[in-house]
């Protein structure tokens, strides 16, 4: 110690020596000063200060700061630092100069949000696409990620419907997870936040374990963000990336961050629109007097004479007159709107963002709207400079007026059981129930009433203090916290019955976390720079649940009776008065996250990047045998385009990076519980024996249950061409996951009964895939420039893996797919349709060994086809001239199939299902020598070997689901200054935009891009994209609105 | 300065990585929320584990198994049930025809095994039993899961052949709580592992026990085991053992069996709650009874041709039949409540004496159980079985009373499978004995999550 301090005192007192010297010697200056960056103020060390003309060279500090001794031939210096503008200041005499230097490549220098951190583009070695605030703004979707559909290439989102607070399902480079959660992890300023559907069906049945509450639909708990309180949106594909989410990384990440104050007077921002939507597509079905007549057919087909029964045994010829078109009447011009004002302000020590908004969209389906009011305040203060501090503020209240879809009811209804023989209402104007109350939706929806509210706070506070140089220690602690009450009644007249059912579904969710980091840069020299991050995480989830429930003479629900609330509120508690420790449902789910984490990056001269991460994860979502698991990831990226040599050879070259990762990353979505081996103590009631109490297990435990892991290969070229008229991204990745979570059947001898199932880490699964993404400006004038841009990615996926189990041992969801070894996840097992044998227009199907039978058998049943796409992507153009704007966004999905799972009840309508029959199977057997697509009716001969309607599915309901979507046209028109000028604005623009205007596809019943999503819980939720059961179309909306600052 | 301050910063940052790392598996160990229960907080003290043993029995009695199915699947593919107004399940598995989409069977398969989980849960923790009660428990355990493996073994594979090494495939035997993937084991493997686990139930068990199984009512299933596998010897050790105990009485009055009090024949029978007397054995009453679908007459019905013979002008036996809209139905669980016998004295004695007349010794032994049967259904106005009558008069005695005393209880088809499996060439409804459709096919779980599990063939039997 005190060697190495003598040391350098023997070197600063040469230093000064040397100094005191050179002055003496010669007629010098000393120039002070500070270098900053243009963008930001943000201070920019290691930039080189040459006196010009001579070798005199210093590097600015890490606050900015330099001091030059300048010789006398010197008069101007010259700043040069990678990735900046050269600069040459003249001297002029000053002994302080203050630069600011301007960017040369927007790009690489563009700040990028990572985890727990910032980086420039050019440091990034992991895959980051950012996406600005402004494109989740430009659309009418239901939820802000949905707008992410087509912009980045992987990145793969479909909606599941056009209702409003619908929820859209979002993968990043394919899909891997079966019973675990398959969806990225959102994290909003730093806490992951409640993102999944509110599925009931995986913590709260409700009492008579129905899930009507849903009313065919999930509900979206992202619908109640703001879209237009978004800065940015950085999606996390790799391992580079990801990787410090450890447990959580796997299906990659979606940071938002919200807008933040800016230094300045006020700046006002009000934006508004309106919009008017339809559904984009109208499925067609046959007319009253069509469904008769094709009834009489079935009836005949099967042998029998005289008139065909009519559903519920209405009069024939009423029905033969009638022809309610359902769709209509269940569907209306829908209207939006949405409003909101910002102000952004700033002095030395406090900066702020405030916003508040209102929207209202009224979906083109009677009776749904989703209404949203939000506020949000982002302060940031800056006490010293050593300690800083933000506090964010974000409210929003959601109301979700929700109607039945589906097989609930309404317009799904008017896709099934409301047959165009059912008039809307009796002569005397009561609504007709002749043929059953649930074949008149119109009547459902004027007799039951459901409404979501969701309350939703956001928010947390930050501290950074600097207590050494180069030394950064940020606390962060956030809260998520969501209160949704989910209120149904139905009136008595429907029940049939003298009293009304009023329910309300209470659900809690308190998300909150807490993380301290340390940030270490440590410069070895003008060359090597090394920055370390640690950091220790805690988070701690609970959901509470609660169902109140009313059986009395009431007619209004809940959220307006309030005394009948108070009342059910009251019986709840008398009725688990001595069950809240027991098996009360009041808490359905509590997880805790420990981590903590590491980060090292080194920069060599600005072009050569390294970095190395590690997480380690512990949870109580996970067995005891696994409680911690440890993720590590390697990464580096290299700036060729900086080598001199590089830049000689290929002089067209702006920017070339390479980078590479690898990594090993968890999914830890798994249903609460999932582990624990649960049981029942019956203490009294009806279940004893010999008066005494009995205790069982109910199902599997499996303490070894633990997260998912994927092994990530990225590799990546990013690029500029042409003064990066031309730039773009093309990646490779290759993720294999393994213990990929199934719920296996247990084996029936099990004990567990004959259906139970166990969360088990079981299988492999790969994707693999290709990314491309380019933009281009092909013309760059004063009036006019015109840009294109293009993505697409390719996955191939492939289950590698299921320990030898067959189709039916592992659950794999509502529908026909199953998880089969070599086969994409999720792939359709059913029976192969071959056609309609014209004697006697019975269905010709191939049995086990490729062989046409007749005979209709589940053993037949094969791999038909997959309902994962090879490409999807979406390509767009930017064209401005003058002050016009004209956007354009395209989306695509290649190589899929979509399973049509109302299909076949619709195509068997005309039996004894009573359901719509669809136009396009017209094309049906009538007669011996008819060459048909579809077989004969039928009235209630099922097909040969058919048990039952809900086995006759096949590859008949199968189709291509290949589409290209016109996503939006918007045209938009931004007032010149002079104009704002006088009307004293900053900047002003109005808009027109299209959503969903055009639709290609082939697939006959409507739109294809559907989500059977409500059904069967998080394994549902993977397995039904590109499944439809009564689906709603997307909306079609036009939209016109206008953006003011001042 | 810098140094020493950036030297406390590493050192505190070292502090508390230490502290988090130490705090971090407490963090995670939140509580399992909503009051679940597992089985650490379940089964901590000889109580807990009376309360597993008791869920044995409401599965047991569950109208899945002893509550119904396990008669009814017996009794629809034996010989006196008429299948002509039989529909879906029912008419299939009349036919002997059992399929993978049906369920009522697979109800019953998997309501044995809920059985023997509980069981093996049990004998996995005898550690919280204190002395006086192990032995109670592992015997009763031991008693439930060889019951099971037998009832199950007897309705999903191939008879129990006397002489051969039954290398023929059975069922799974389950002796270990975890689910692991099994295939089958042969029906001579399951009945050793049933007579081992009956004989050591014999062993540990009291000779009283309240309502639960005592060392009596093993000896009575090992009897009822031996018998099956055609080994009279011990088939007749046995019955003659649990007859020579006083405690239980040949009833005089034939509608005790099925009664609200019970009856003292009765060597182990399941009970009602008294809080909740309708609540077990409902399936019994719905598929026979009138009084539970009255006015629909109840599905199973019995053939003309069952009930000439089993309701001669003298026979009190009658009483059990009757005729409603034309359909001969059944009136023995014609109660609301009472007790199911598992197994009673009168099967003892008809045991006793068919072991007695096929070893051909004690014959006298033997007229005198099947004259006490005849005398109680003839209330002494039909001839009984002389002093010197033979072995094969005996038998056919026997088997005569056997199918009409015990009718309709789940016994007729395991003694048409017996007697084939002693070499008889015995035919049930013109089918062989050992037809493939004869064994039910096992439930699509077992065989699909299980590689290797070999499924029955349905059907042949017709």
């Amino acid at each position: 110690m005190r060697k190495s301090y003598s040391k350098i005192f023997g070197i600063l007192s040469q230093t000064v020596a040397l100094l005191l010297l050179t002055t003496v010697v010669f007629a010098q200056t000393v120039v002070t000063g500070k270098v900053t960056d243009s963008k930001d103020n943000a201070p920019l060390s290691g930039v080189n200060v040459t006196a010009k003309g001579t070798r005199t060279v210093v590097q600015t500090s890490p606050d900015g700061s330099f001091k030059i001794n300048v010789p006398a031939s010197a008069t101007a210096l010259v700043f040069t630092s990678s990735g900046f503008v050269r600069q040459e200041v003249v001297i002029g005499g000053r002994s302080s100069i203050n630069v600011q230097m301007l960017l040369n490549n927007q790009q690489m220098n563009e700040v990028v949000v990572v985890g727990y951190g910032s980086q420039r583009r050019r440091e990034v070695t992991g895959a980051i696409v950012k996406v600005g605030g402004d494109k989740l703004t430009a659309l009418p979707t239901p939820s802000f990620e949905a707008s992410l559909q087509g912009r980045i290439a992987g990145v793969q989102v479909s909606q599941s419907s056009g209702l409003s607070g619908g929820a859209s399902y979002v993968r990043i480079r394919g899909i891997a997870s079966v019973s675990a959660g398959g969806e990225p992890l959102f994290v909003i300023d730093g806490i992951p936040v409640t993102s999944d559907p509110l599925t009931y069906s995986n913590n709260v049945a409700n009492r008579n374990n129905e899930y009507l509450v849903r009313q065919g639909f999930q509900q979206n708990p992202l619908a109640t963000l703001n879209p237009n309180d978004i800065e940015s949106v950085e999606v996390l594909k790799d391992a580079g990336a990801a990787g410090i989410y450890g447990s959580r990384g796997a299906n990659g990440v979606i940071l938002i961050t919200t807008k933040r104050g800016k230094s300045g007077k006020p700046k006002f921002n009000f934006s508004s629109k309106v919009g008017f939507s339809a559904p984009s597509v109208k499925p067609e079905f046959v007319n009253g007097a069509e469904w008769v007549q094709l009834r009489q057919e079935a009836w005949t087909n099967d042998g029998n004479t005289g008139f065909a029964p009519m559903p519920n045994n209405i009069n024939r010829t009423l029905a033969a007159q009638t022809n309610t078109d359902w769709f209509d009447e269940l569907t209306r011009v829908g209207v939006l709107q949405d409003y909101n004002l910002s102000v952004t302000y700033g002095k030395k020590i406090w900066r702020t963002f405030l916003g508040g908004s209102f929207s209202d969209d009224q979906s083109y389906a009677v009776g749904n709207s989703f209404r949203r009011y939000g506020i949000r305040s982002n302060n940031d203060f800056t006490f010293s400079k050593k300690f800083k501090a933000s506090v964010n503020l974000g409210y929003t209240v959601g109301i979700n007026n929700r109607v039945p879809t589906g097989w609930s009811g309404g317009i799904g209804a008017a896709m099934s059981n409301a047959l165009p023989i059912f008039p809307v209402k009796n002569a005397d104007g009561s609504f007709y129930t002749l043929a059953g109350n649930g074949n008149n939706p119109l009547y459902q929806i004027d007799q039951i009433k459901a409404r979501s509210d969701d309350k939703r706070f956001i928010g947390g506070i930050s501290m950074d203090f600097t207590p050494i140089k180069n030394l950064a220690i940020r606390f962060t602690a956030n809260g998520d916290i969501l209160n949704n009450n989910n209120d149904r009644i139905e009136s008595a007249l429907w029940r049939n019955s003298p009293t009304a059912e009023s329910r309300r579904f209470w659900l809690n969710v308190n998300n909150y976390n807490a993380n301290l980091t340390a940030t270490y840069t440590y410069e070895v020299n003008n060359n090597n720079k090394f920055t370390f991050l640690a950091g220790t995480e805690y988070q701690y989830s609970q959901t509470k649940s609660k169902e109140y429930y009313l059986n009395a003479n009431v007619s209004d629900p809940f959220w307006k009776d309030k005394a009948s609330l108070d009342s059910a509120i009251i019986t709840y508690g008398n009725q688990n008065a001595g069950l809240l420790t027991g098996n009360d449902r009041l808490i359905a789910d509590r997880r805790a996250f420990a981590s903590y984490f590491g980060r090292v990056n080194y920069a060599y001269k600005n072009k050569l990047f390294i970095q190395a991460l590690a997480r380690v994860d512990g949870s109580n979502v996970f067995g005891p045998n696994n409680r911690f698991g440890f993720f590590p990831a390697v990464s580096a990226a290299y700036m060729l385009s900086e080598e001199a040599w590089f830049e000689k050879a290929l002089p067209f070259v702006n920017q070339f990076k390479l980078r590479a990762s690898y990594g090993i990353t968890g999914n830890a979505n798994i249903p609460t519980n999932r582990w624990i081996g649960t049981w029942t103590v019956q203490q009294s009631g009806n279940a004893l024996y010999n008066g005494a109490p009995i205790a069982f297990p109910n199902n599997f435990e499996n303490r070894d249950l633990k997260w998912e892991t994927a092994k990530n290969y990225d590799l990546g070229i990013e690029f500029g061409l042409f003064n990066n008229r031309l730039t773009g991204d093309v990646a490779y990745y290759n993720k294999l996951s393994e213990d990929v979570i199934m719920n296996q059947f247990v084996s029936t001898s099990g004990g567990y009964g004959n259906n139970a199932t166990y969360f088990r880490n079981l299988g492999k699964v790969l994707n693999e895939g290709l990314e491309l993404s380019l933009n281009a400006v092909v013309i760059k004038k004063k009036d006019l420039m015109v840009s294109v841009n293009f993505n697409a990615a390719k996955n191939y996926n492939e289950v590698k893996d299921v320990q030898g189990l067959g189709p039916d041992a592992i659950q794999s969801g509502t529908n026909e797919t199953r998880i089969l070894e070599g086969y994409p996840l999720g792939s359709l097992y059913s029976n192969y349709y071959v056609g309609v044998d014209p004697n006697d227009g019975l269905p010709i199907w191939l049995d086990k060994n490729g062989n046409t039978s007749k005979q209709f058998s589940l053993d037949n049943r094969r791999p038909i086809g997959k309902l994962i796409p090879d490409w999807t992507g979406g390509f767009g153009a930017n064209i401005q001239y003058k002050n016009f704007e004209l956007n354009t966004l395209f989306v695509y999905a290649e190589g899929l199939n979509v399973w049509d799972n109302s299909g076949k009840f619709q195509f068997q309508g005309l039996s004894t299902q009573n359901w719509n029959f669809r136009r396009d199977f017209l094309d049906r057997w009538t007669k011996p020598g008819d060459q048909a697509k579809y077989p004969r009716l039928y009235y209630n001969q099922l097909y040969p070997g058919l048990s039952g309607q809900s086995d006759f599915s096949s590859s008949m309901f199968m189709y291509e689901g290949d589409y290209l979507r016109m996503r939006e046209l918007t045209l938009a028109y931004r007032l010149p200054t002079k104009m704002l000028e006088k009307l004293k604005l900053s900047a002003a623009r109005i808009y027109a935009t299209g959503f969903n205007l055009f639709l290609w596809t082939k697939y006959p019943n409507g739109d294809p891009e559907v989500n059977r999503d409500a059904d069967g819980g998080q394994t549902d939720r993977n397995m039904s994209p590109n499944v439809t059961y009564l689906t709603p179309p997307q909306a079609r909306t036009f939209t016109f609105g206008i953006n003011v600052s001042f | 300065m810098k140094k020493n301050k950036l030297y406390s910063i590493a050192l505190a940052a070292l502090l508390a990585a230490g502290a988090s790392i130490t705090g971090c598996k407490k963090a995670i160990d939140v509580s399992i929320p909503g009051g679940l229960l597992t089985k650490d907080s379940v089964i901590k003290t000889e109580a807990d584990l009376n309360a597993v043993l008791n869920s044995t029995y409401t599965a047991l009695g569950s109208d899945n198994y002893w509550g119904g199915r396990y008669q009814v699947l017996n009794e629809l593919m034996a010989d006196g049930l008429s299948g002509t107004d039989l529909s879906g399940q029912f008419a299939s598995l009349f036919n002997r025809n059992s399929s993978i989409f049906g369920d009522y069977h697979v109800g019953m398969y998997s309501e044995a095994y809920v059985v023997i989980l509980r069981a093996n849960t049990l004998l996995e923790n005898l550690d919280k039993a204190s002395a006086a009660n192990r032995n109670r428990f592992e015997g009763e355990a031991k008693f439930l899961r060889g019951l099971c493996h037998f009832d199950v073994v007897r309705l999903f594979a191939q008879p129990y052949v006397k002489g051969s090494s039954n290398t023929q495939l059975g069922i799974p035997l389950r002796l270990k709580s975890e689910p692991s993937p099994v295939t089958r084991n042969t029906v001579g493997e399951v009945y050793a592992q049933v007579i081992s686990d009956l004989r050591a139930a014999d062993s540990l068990l009291p000779a009283s026990n309240t309502v639960y199984p005592s060392k009596w009512a093993a000896k009575a299933m090992l009897a009822r085991v031996y018998f099956q596998m055609n080994d009279f010897a011990n088939a007749y050790l046995y019955s003659n053992q649990v007859i020579g105990n006083p405690a239980f009485v040949f009833e005089t009055d034939l509608s005790k069996r099925f009664s609200k009090d019970g009856s003292r024949e009765s060597i182990f029978e399941m009970i009602y709650e008294t809080n909740n007397p309708q609540g077990r054995f409902n399936e019994l009453r719905n598929q026979f009874s009138f009084v539970r679908t009255a006015p629909t007459v109840p599905t199973l019905r019995m053939t003309s041709d069952f009930i000439s013979r089993a309701t001669g002008t003298n026979d009190r036996r009658k009483a059990w039949y009757k005729v409603n809209s034309g359909f001969n139905i059944f009136t023995k669980y014609d109660s609301l409540v009472f007790k199911l016998p598992v197994v009673h004295l009168t099967e003892m004695k008809l045991i006793r004496a068919e072991s007695a007349a096929e070893t051909n010794t004690n014959l006298t032994v033997g007229i005198g159980d099947i004259n006490d049967i005849i005398n109680r259904a003839y209330s002494g106005t039909a001839p009984v079985l002389t002093a010197g009558a033979s072995a094969s008069q005996l038998k056919d005695a026997v088997r005569r009373e056997r199918e009409l005393d015990m009718a309709f209880e789940g016994d007729r088809l395991q003694q048409l499978k017996r007697r084939g499996g002693n070499g008889e060439a015995v035919t049930i409804r013109n089918a062989p004995w050992n037809c493939n459709g004869l064994a039910l096919v096992f439930p699509t779980t077992e065989v699909n999550v299980n590689p290797g599990f070999q499924q029955n063939l349905s059907g042949g039997c017709q």
